[in-house]
């Protein structure tokens, strides 16, 4: 299939070299990382085990307390802990570890480890959430119920470096030297879920290496953190590449694979498809964008090698109190103004494969939320003719139509699904500046110009809540839950009548109640902010048939998997 | 000799600030407050003044555009151009252009080689059959290839060697150093404006030494046309060319900026072009402090070799 | 553009060009030799450059892409912003002669409007160019003394800096300058284009190209300026009193013309080239306005699949440019009369 000889030579040659002479190349792979940009970040954002990236690499490199599959169920044989057991009201969970456990330098993997583990990534958990320098407030958000964690994640200040000291809290209790206890604020019967989404066990000593103000990005891509995971980085160069091969020490099954190499892609989409279509590249094993999987699917060459995961995207508009958008009937106005359907179909753009789904979905399908009620959650009607009365009924009347109203999108992909928005809401609404933005806004509580809309995409990830109220949750600032979301950026205007919804909502026992409550809010929601979203219900993996063995990689956990959360809620 | 060195070396650094200067105090001027989105970033979204004054002092964002331009100076002469600060992680400024430099400066260099090994042969069968089709044929295409923009050229060649053909391997995946087949065709696609003008000033210049008596008096002797080109002509010919080589330096400093675009290719025109795009005023000033260098060090480099070649120019004055 | 290298046009070189060229000698007659018609520069230089094929083929492109740029939104088939939802990045048909973008604009329509944009941008920066170039040359040497040490210093800081990277760099940084600006000047004004961020983009452009492309006209001026200084004829006429605005106008200005014409030339073509550039990077027109330079940017998010919508423009782009490019060659071979045997 490929035509590149002097390419695939040394990697021939290299693969016979270093395994057993009749297993020769089939057990080395190619696979592309996400894509790299010192923006994104992404897999290959930082081998330093602190920050964290995606979880699908780290998970090869460093193994979990728990291991689970694609449904949060656990995996004993891969899990550091070989067994576990819990209370009646879930309120204290013990763990054994595996006595025979070691890292990678041999040196064993005991409980104290794994408690300065936690210590160390509530440690990390700072205000500023979104930093690349931090694990995206895991600690807080996924483990917040561990009893003293949340109250220690109030104590520490905004540290880049991690050099302070990691936490140490009580519901973290080495027992002896293989024996853990979490104790807990309130039952907590889905930690086990939670743990297999987001808690691999680095060596303490690693985690500590990066202390001092002169150390850089740069130096994380070089890492020489010792692995505890299935395999270990042979050979890191930063920016590029790394390479992994099996860790002798590890405790769990051996994997089959000989040899990984994981490259940083360029930003070009085109080139990882003409990439994988030549042969150089084995997988994708990052979720493609829209755009990627359309022109995969419309290649024939492409279309069988895709491989679907249960995955998760909404992209919606966030909007800011500018003016004019702070006024009620200027949503509602432009709510009414959108043709959904029309929107979904231009973002199909005309393929075979129907990648964005409904709008206004505020829920996913494989994540079991509330379906049943947030699916008769209506949106507004498309009506451009009542659309314009109500604009007129805003409080900035006729002089609406000459506000400048500005549409951001930091992605050039993006770009078509915004010229319909200005599009639709100039011939609808009659609105003479619209204006489409596509400058990068890196900082957005301080973009360049004054944003009204933005588009961005959600991955919610973290199920705490049904991603409804995690998307709602920051126009209700003041409350205790709601702290170190920043979205300053995208602080709509407090609307009273939702508040004690949500907090019920939040604070609801009963699945059904919460469940009837949501919907409720969604429909307020809809009604009053204005929301677009539409969602992306799979992602799609490129897995060429050369590719054999464990394929551990698009796994992807932490990633939109469906979780049984139920009765799960932040409130303290 | 040493004298001219320093001379120009002299006026080059006036030169360089100035410049720099320019880009740095414009950019203050529509630039975000970045200490006030961090103060409220940190505390919350509610100012608070003592928090402010603080992270301005830590970022350097203190006094006056002027005071601000002349620590900026100050602390790149020690190597620190700050950090930039539309970037996660906020990286060092320093560390990423040297991380890219390299790169860039590999790339320009496969493209020059590549041009002169192109273009100097072709511009010598171009004034030896001068008037005749293969000359308009040789100038024809070059013009054409030249004229065509790198960024036009640069994805046409990519969809038909990459994709269509597989005859290249793609390019995005690391650099793989100046000699391998992934840097062929982003050198290549460079090379192509340098590669006229290489042509060009050969041609004109081996036309101008064809017309000397000396060559007329080899060819008396007898001398065939391969031999007369290989002994006397190349050796005459090059001098002009090499003062061409200002002029394709330039090209290649802003070609590199398409050229890693279009192929994805990490070098200091990517950063650079990022910055760009993000509005990344710390990055953008250093990066026109470090072009500013290099462009002004080429120029330097250039008038010396030709003075050095050619005894009849004298470097002074 | 070759020459008849054995052509010249100096009848006095070249005796042959006189009445008879055939003959070689005058026939013994009583009848006087008959004149030749005056070969001015102007009439030689014509004649020259319509027999270079490439420039006749550039000059016919040059005036077609300016009646297109003029009529553009006449002869359009589709507005440029107009989006068909039910076409979608379709290939070249009948209905779209160019085919369709992501969201089902005319890609035709669009390149013609990209066209207008080059051609505004080019030309109405060639003269600002040519304006402070201008400027620039003569002040200098005419003014003397620290004025024309100030000039020569910013020319030659501009000169050894790649023009594109500086104008890049600095349109990068008058955006916000500019979009900051925009609110006070609206207020000042009244004026709605302050308003329309479309309009912020040409200016921005605009801006950061004449600053920066002024520098090769400036110097080539300020030295033809110093050369025609001292020349003798000029001499000669200061001895007879003629005043410098006579000396200029007939006697500097058509020496340096012919040079400064070239010059304009080549870089409206080259100015054309950096539009397309700074909209290519992002850092010029943004969508939804059509520069050929940001349609090519849009296209690249899918040139695989797509790839007529990098072609179409990236095609159209390089046939203007190439047109200005052998219009400046020609027109070098047909103005510089001391050039030989090209």
């Amino acid at each position: 299939m490929s035509h590149l000889l002097p390419r695939t030579l040394p990697a021939l040659l290299l693969g016979a070299v270093l395994s057993f002479p009749a297993q020769a190349a089939e057990q080395e792979l190619t696979v592309a990382a996400t894509f790299f940009s010192w923006q994104d970040g992404g897999d290959m954002a930082a081998l330093d085990p602190a920050r964290r990236g995606t979880w699908s690499f780290h998970s090869q490199l460093w193994a979990p307390l728990v291991a689970g599959d694609t449904a949060g169920n656990p995996v004993p044989e891969k899990s550091l802990a070989e067994s576990w057991e819990t209370n009646e009201d879930f309120t204290r969970w013990t763990f054994r570890l595996r006595p025979e456990a070691k890292f990678s330098d041999g040196s064993p993997i005991d409980a104290e480890d794994v408690a300065l583990n936690w210590g160390y990534m509530a440690m990390m958990t700072n205000a500023e959430s979104f930093g690349f320098r931090d694990n995206f407030g895991t600690a807080r958000r996924m483990f917040g119920d561990i009893k003293g964690l949340k109250a220690f994640t109030e104590t520490v200040d905004y540290d880049p470096f991690g050099t302070g000291e990691p936490g140490d809290f009580e519901g973290i209790e080495v027992i002896d030297e293989h024996t853990l206890a979490i104790s807990f604020t309130r039952p907590a019967e889905n930690f086990l879920s939670r743990l297999t989404a987001a808690f691999g066990v680095f060596k303490p000593e690693d985690l500590y290496a990066a202390s001092d103000a002169d150390y850089d990005i740069a130096d994380f891509w070089t890492s020489t953190a010792v692995s505890s995971g299935p395999f270990m980085i042979e050979e890191a160069l930063a920016g590029e590449r790394y390479t992994m091969v099996p860790n002798p020490e590890y405790f769990g099954p051996k994997p089959t694979l000989e040899r990984i190499n994981v490259l940083a892609v360029s930003e070009d989409p085109n080139t990882i498809l003409t990439a994988f279509a030549n042969g150089e590249l084995d997988m994708v094993a990052f979720p493609l964008t829209e755009d990627l999987a359309r022109q995969a699917h419309g290649d024939p060459a492409l279309r069988d090698t895709m491989r679907q995961q249960p995955m998760w995207q909404v992209k919606q508009f966030w909007i800011t109190p500018n003016p004019p958008m702070d006024d009620e009937n200027v949503r509602r106005a432009f709510s009414m103004a959108l043709n959904r359907e029309a929107i979904v179909a231009v973002l199909n753009g005309g393929s075979e494969l129907k990648l964005m789904a409904g709008v206004n979905m505020h829920r996913s399908p494989d994540v079991p939320h509330c379906e049943a009620e947030t699916a008769a959650v209506e949106a507004m009607p498309y009506d451009p003719e009542a659309a314009r009365a109500e604009l007129m009924k805003s409080s900035y009347g006729e002089s609406v139509l000459d506000m400048p109203i500005n549409i951001s999108v930091n992605n050039n992909a993006e770009l078509p699904a915004i010229e319909v928005y200005a599009a639709m809401l100039q011939q609808n609404l009659g609105l003479r500046k619209v204006n489409v933005r596509t400058e990068k806004v890196e900082d957005r509580n301080n973009p360049p110009f004054p944003v009204h809309l933005h588009m961005n995409t959600q991955q919610p990830w973290y199920a705490d809540l049904t991603d409804t109220l995690q998307n709602m949750i920051f126009i209700i600032p003041d409350e205790p839950w709601a702290e170190g979301m920043n979205h300053a950026f995208t602080n709509v205007p407090y609307i009273p009548e939702l508040k004690p919804m949500i907090v019920e909502a939040m604070n609801a026992s009963d699945a059904d109640e919460r469940c009837r409550l949501v919907a409720e809010i969604g429909q307020v929601w809809n009604d009053k902010v204005f929301s677009i979203d539409y969602g992306v219900p799979k992602s799609f993996y490129l897995v060429s048939d050369r590719v054999q063995g464990d394929l551990q990689f698009y796994r992807n956990a932490g990633q939109g998997k469906p979780l049984n959360i139920e009765n799960w809620s932040m409130a303290d | 000799m040493f004298r001219y060195i320093v001379r120009r070396l002299v006026l080059m650094v006036p030169m360089v600030l100035f410049i720099t200067a320019f880009v740095f105090l414009l950019g203050q001027y529509g630039a975000p407050d970045l200490a006030l989105e961090r103060t409220l970033r940190l505390n919350n979204n509610v100012f608070d003044q003592e928090i402010y004054e603080n992270l301005k002092l830590n970022m350097g964002l203190d006094g006056s555009p002027i005071e601000r331009f002349v620590r900026f100076v100050g602390n790149a002469v020690q190597g620190d151009f700050g950090v930039s600060y539309s970037l996660p992680g906020n990286p060092d400024v320093g560390r990423l252009i040297l991380g890219a430099l390299p790169i860039s400066l590999q790339l320009g260099l496969a493209a020059l080689v590549i041009a002169l090994a192109v273009g100097i042969p072709a511009g010598v069968l171009a004034a030896v059959y001068r008037n005749r089709p293969l000359d308009y044929a040789i100038v024809t295409l070059s013009t054409v290839l030249s004229s065509i923009p790198p960024f036009v050229l640069g994805p046409v060649a990519l969809v038909l060697l990459v994709s269509t053909f597989q005859v290249l391997p793609s390019t995005g995946f690391g650099w793989h150093g100046l000699f391998s087949t992934e840097t062929l065709l982003p050198a290549s696609v460079l090379a192509a404006g340098p590669l006229l003008v290489v042509l060009r000033f050969t041609r004109s210049s081996v036309i101008d030494v064809l017309s000397q008596d000396y060559i007329r008096a080899a060819r008396a002797k007898g001398l065939s046309t391969a031999a007369l080109v290989r002994r006397h002509v190349v050796r005459n010919a090059m001098t002009p060319v090499l003062s061409a080589l200002g002029v394709v330096a330039g090209f290649l400093l802003s070609g590199t900026i398409f050229i890693e675009t279009v192929f994805g290719i990490r070098g200091f025109g990517h950063v650079t072009v990022t910055a760009f795009q993000s509005g990344d005023v710390n990055t953008v000033a250093a990066a026109t402090l470090v072009s500013g260098l290099i462009a002004a060090i080429v120029n330097l480099l250039t008038d010396l070799l030709y003075g050095v070649l050619d005894p009849r120019v004298k470097v002074s004055a | 553009m070759k020459l008849d290298p054995a052509s010249t046009h100096d009848p006095v070189a070249n005796p042959a060009n006189l009445a008879n060229p055939a003959s070689e000698d005058p026939p013994i007659t009583n009848e006087l030799p008959v004149p030749t018609p005056p070969h001015s520069l102007w009439g030689d230089a014509r004649r020259t450059f319509f027999r270079n094929r490439m420039g006749v083929f550039g000059l016919v492109v040059a005036v077609l892409v300016l009646l297109i740029a003029i009529t553009a939104p006449w002869i359009a088939p589709y507005g440029y912003a107009e989006q068909d939802w039910n076409a979608i990045r379709q290939g070249p048909s009948a209905a779209h002669w160019m085919g369709t973008d992501a969201v089902g604009r005319d890609l035709f329509s669009r390149v013609l409007m990209g066209i207008r944009t080059a051609v505004l941008m080019g030309f109405v920066v060639s003269l600002a160019t040519v304006v402070i170039g201008v400027l620039a040359g003569s002040l200098g040497p005419l003014l003397g003394g620290r004025v024309d040490a100030l000039v020569v210093w910013i020319m030659d800081g501009l000169l050894n800096f790649p023009a594109f990277w500086l104008a890049a760099f600095v349109a990068v940084i008058t955006k916000p300058a500019v979009a900051t600006l925009a609110q006070p000047m609206y207020e000042a004004t009244g004026w709605a284009m302050f308003e329309n961020t479309l309009v912020f983009d040409y200016l921005v452009v605009f801006l950061c190209l004449s600053l920066v492309w002024w520098a090769p006209l400036g110097r080539l001026v300020r030295g033809q300026v110093l050369t025609l200084r001292e020349q003798e004829f000029i001499l000669a006429q200061r001895a007879i009193g003629a005043s410098p605005w006579w000396i200029t106008t007939r006697h500097l200005a058509p020496n340096v013309l012919g040079q400064v014409i070239v010059q304009v030339s080549t870089g409206i073509g080259t100015l054309m080239l950096a539009e397309s550039a700074l909209s290519f990077l992002g850092i010029g027109i943004q969508p939804p306005g059509a520069s050929l330079g940001n349609l090519i940017y849009t296209g690249m998010t899918s040139w695989r699949a797509e790839p007529h919508l990098v072609l179409m423009p990236g095609l159209t782009l390089s046939v203007i440019i190439l047109a200005f490019v052998f219009i400046g060659d020609a027109l070098s071979d047909a103005l510089n009369p001391r050039v030989r045997d090209r």
